[in-house]
């Protein structure tokens, strides 16, 4: 049992998973700190450096009733001036912890200053506010910038980098499970079974946004105005099947692709059509302790000699931009000759599971993978491609 | 790696199949207080039914009205309608003009209320002996008409004995 538990918390791993996480977690941080918001109103988003909480005294709510946190009174209140410093703060300390340049100092700064702003008054407190800290403590204590971060790249090779202990992916994990677990709990009630609270929820018009505009539209079509109710409801049953279901779907192996994908839709579809600021890009990026395959893992085998292989290498390589895919050119790697496949007609990825795919099973494969990576790598695409064809000419 | 190393660490990570770990003894506090802690907090949203702290937001929809009163020493009573102490957030939630709503439970209410009630006793009129706030709150329901008859009602004072 004691093994088991030390195995499970102690386990000694590479970092990887951990360092793209904080990527990701800093990526999602980065657009908190600048305004670029949710889905919900797309054409209305703008970037500020930084986007501010306040902007005059009107709005600036230390300075009346603000409610601090029980314990936290003796917390001293700002001035709007100092608390605007702050958000410059907040916005290098994160720039530098997504980059992974003194990343752990930039941690404990985030970490320092949200637990002041979130402690100092009950009326900041969101959900995704909360999950920023609880992570951004992990970090601030776990050795996420041996990979992936520009201290990495001056440092040279990834060879040399100790393993160490999978305890902050393990919390990471953790925090997942529970609050899915509180989450669908809080909703075993009457209103969700029925599914009247989307109802609720659209006539109070927290359900607003252009996506929901559009479905206004589709229901607004005689064909369609009886299904609206329907709809809604069925919302409410889909959000309460996938919350139960990913507090234990996450954790079984079999399960867990199709987990995540039901996760991602999940949260894509409250990010279309609930002010729910940064919390469903935050819950993007922490699935990514659920993927533990580190870089390199896949192996494909392709021929560089044939034309429609080596084109498809070249695309497959844009959107591996973690180089998670090793890729063996079978005419130029003769003395490994034992390890090739005699006779490769086609692509052939052998995954880190140790299943040998080809055709479009390879395909899916490459896109399940790492489907996360996969939609990230869309902005990274057009940089490579620039640089593909500079280094083509 | 080998293959069978590969696919246990990614089919099942909480396999025992690779060397044993033993680390000191307190490192095993940071996962036991963590998972203590954010247990403790859900549990606690779910018995208060305030969802804050314990993830359980959009598990009801309260709709309320508030209405505030200044009791004074002679018995009667004075309607108050807060001024430039609720900001932001703050008057959001807490504003006695119109009907709110919120997603953190009917349970978040009082804990607002009664801190309000403790503030605004600070700022009290001459001859105020106490500050009374009216909370009538439906769960789940449409705002497009008004709170009926049938609503919840709650009642919070501060002080809570006036004294005469």
């Amino acid at each position: 049992m004691i093994a088991r538990w030390n195995q499970f918390w102690y386990e000694e791993r590479s970092t990887q998973s951990l360092c793209l996480l904080r990527i990701f977690f800093g990526a999602v941080f980065l657009m908190k700190m600048t305004g670029f918001g949710n889905l919900q109103y797309p054409f209305r988003w703008f970037m500020e450096f930084p986007v501010h909480k306040f902007y005059d005294e009107i709005d600036y709510y230390l300075h009346g009733f603000h409610l601090p946190v029980p314990g936290f009174e003796w917390l001293p209140v700002l001035n709007l001036w100092q608390y605007q410093i702050l958000d410059y703060m907040l916005l290098i300390a994160g720039v530098l912890f997504a980059i992974g340049v003194l990343t752990r100092p930039s941690a404990w700064v985030i970490t320092v200053i949200w637990s002041y702003q979130f402690f100092v008054s009950q009326f900041s407190y969101r959900h995704h506010i909360m999950l920023f800290l609880i992570v951004m403590t992990i970090f601030a204590f776990s050795r996420c910038d041996e990979h992936y971060s520009l201290k990495a790249y001056l440092r040279g090779p990834d060879s040399d980098r100790p393993k160490r202990s999978i305890l902050p992916i393990r919390m990471v994990q953790v925090l997942v499970t529970i609050i899915y677990f509180f989450g669908f709990s809080g909703k075993l009630n009457p209103s969700w079974f029925s599914g009247d609270i989307m109802l609720a929820f659209y006539d109070q018009g927290s359900i607003a946004g252009d996506f929901v505009t559009l479905l206004d539209l589709f229901f607004s079509i005689p064909l369609f105005s009886g299904l609206m109710e329907l709809f809604y409801r069925s919302l409410a049953w889909f959000t309460l099947v996938v919350e139960g279901g990913l507090v234990i779907g996450l954790w079984l192996p079999k399960w867990r692709r199709l987990s995540l994908a039901l996760g991602l839709l999940l949260h894509l579809g409250i990010d279309l059509t609930m002010n729910v600021s940064t919390f469903s890009f935050e819950m993007f990026a922490v699935y990514l302790a659920f993927i533990l395959p580190e870089s390199g893992q896949h192996t494909v085998f392709y021929r560089g000699d044939n034309a429609k292989q080596g084109t498809i290498k070249r695309w497959a390589s844009l959107f591996d931009w973690f180089q998670r895919f090793t890729w063996v050119d079978v005419c130029k790697e003769g003395a490994e000759a034992d390890r090739m496949p005699s006779d490769l007609r086609s692509i052939q990825i052998t995954g880190c599971d140790g299943v040998v795919r080809t055709g479009k099973d390879a395909f899916i494969w490459f896109c399940a993978c790492c489907p996360l990576l996969f939609l990230a790598s869309w902005p990274m695409m057009g940089l490579r491609i620039i640089f593909h064809r500079r280094s083509s000419t | 790696m080998q293959r069978d190393e590969i696919q246990t660490a990614f089919m099942n990570p909480t396999s025992d199949k690779s060397s044993e770990v033993s680390p000191k003894w307190w490192w095993h506090i940071a996962p036991i207080i963590m998972i203590l802690v954010l247990c403790a907090l859900g549990v606690r949203s779910l018995i208060t039914k305030d969802s804050r702290y314990g993830w359980g937001t959009f598990g009801r929809q309260t709709i309320y009205t508030l209405k505030y009163e200044w009791e004074f020493s002679d018995g009667h009573r004075e309607t108050y309608y807060p001024g430039d102490e609720l900001r932001r957030d703050a008057y959001t939630l807490l504003t006695s003009i119109e009907q709110r709503n919120t997603r953190y439970g009917p349970g978040a209410l009082p804990v607002w209320i009664n801190g309000y009630c403790q503030y605004m006793w600070d700022y009290r009129p001459d001859g105020a002996v106490a500050f009374h706030t009216t909370l009538k709150y439906e769960l789940d329901r449409s705002r497009r008409e008004p709170i009926s008859d049938a609503a919840q009602t709650a009642f919070f004072q501060y002080p809570l004995e006036v004294s005469p």
